[in-house]
């Protein structure tokens, strides 16, 4: 495993161990990201969205399971998930294998522009259905999705 | 622009031999050239493209800091500490880099974490010059206890 990957599957084992302590504990508790996430005050004040809006709500659809839903709050936060999590297990299954199966992901820069563009592409459209008046969180919320 | 290692040693080996190769071979040709008055051997070893950029590493933690900063402008503090620590990444990037210029990966990581900080100074100041509205305090009052009561 060549450098960058090493220092990012630790990066990544070290979040990892933060999430399911974090969906741990928000099972068993009334606990919710909600009341540590403050709310957005761009959107408050002007009604449009932040490129961040919507990321809390896709958070937390997504730890229930509910990753259509997850994708239309915030699509940032379902593609992270799935870059990660397959990250993580090609490079673990590589490492068990001690490095027979060469399976796993590397690093490369384009996942980091195709984030950015991903998030830019968002902003505009979430902020465009807000202009037209139909939010797509409120479809969401109308179209109350099993996933 | 991708990170292009070559893992394959031997291709690394190659161009390290072929470097080497012009300096053993350099007292050989001197004195070919005093005996045979042949041709000059004339060799400029080239650079191993291959090599990493000493601040790649510098450089996507720069990225992805930058992001954070703009997806996070709304919550000012984090947005403010990511975007500024990004930037200060991007300039080491660059001071770490061969040959002292922002590499791709660097630019854009600095342009996103000036981007950031850029929209969460600018909500600050105008929350501060709107906090001269009375009608706007209230709002914000309330706004922040409904927060706090979630």
């Amino acid at each position: 495993m060549r450098t960058t990957e090493k220092k990012l599957y630790i990066l990544g084992l070290g979040m990892s161990i933060l999430v399911f302590f974090v969906w741990g504990i928000s099972l068993f508790t009334p606990f919710s990201l909600k009341s540590i996430v403050p709310p957005c005050m761009l959107h408050q004040l002007t009604g449009l969205y932040c490129p961040g809006c919507g990321g809390t709500r896709a958070v937390m659809a997504l730890m229930e399971g509910r990753w259509v839903s997850s994708f239309f709050y915030h699509p940032v936060v379902l593609y992270s998930f799935l870059l990660a999590a397959y990250f993580m297990v090609t490079n673990s299954l590589q490492f068990m294998s001690r490095h027979k199966w060469k399976i796993g992901m590397r690093y490369r820069d384009r996942y980091l522009y195709l984030m950015i563009g991903i998030l830019g592409v968002n902003w505009v459209v979430q902020n465009l259905f807000i202009i037209t008046g139909h939010p797509i969180s409120e479809w969401i919320v109308k179209m109350d999705l099993p996933l | 622009m991708d990170n292009n290692f070559n893992e394959n040693n031997e291709a690394l080996d190659n161009s390290v031999n072929l470097s080497k190769e012009p300096e053993n071979n350099m007292s050989q040709e001197v004195n070919d050239n005093q005996f045979n008055g042949g041709n000059s051997f004339n060799y400029t070893p080239q650079p191993n493209v291959n090599e990493p950029n000493p601040g790649h590493g510098l450089a996507i933690a720069s990225l992805v800091l930058g992001i954070i900063s703009i997806v996070s402008c709304c919550c000012v503090y984090l947005s403010v500490v990511a975007g500024v620590v990004g930037v200060v990444l991007a300039i080491l990037s660059k001071n770490k880099s061969k040959d002292n210029k922002f590499e791709g990966l660097a630019m854009a990581g600095l342009v996103c974490s000036i981007i950031g900080v850029v929209i969460s100074v600018g909500y600050i100041v105008y929350v501060i010059v709107m906090m001269q509205s009375p009608d706007f305090m209230e709002f914000y009052q309330q706004l922040m206890e409904q927060n706090a009561n979630l």
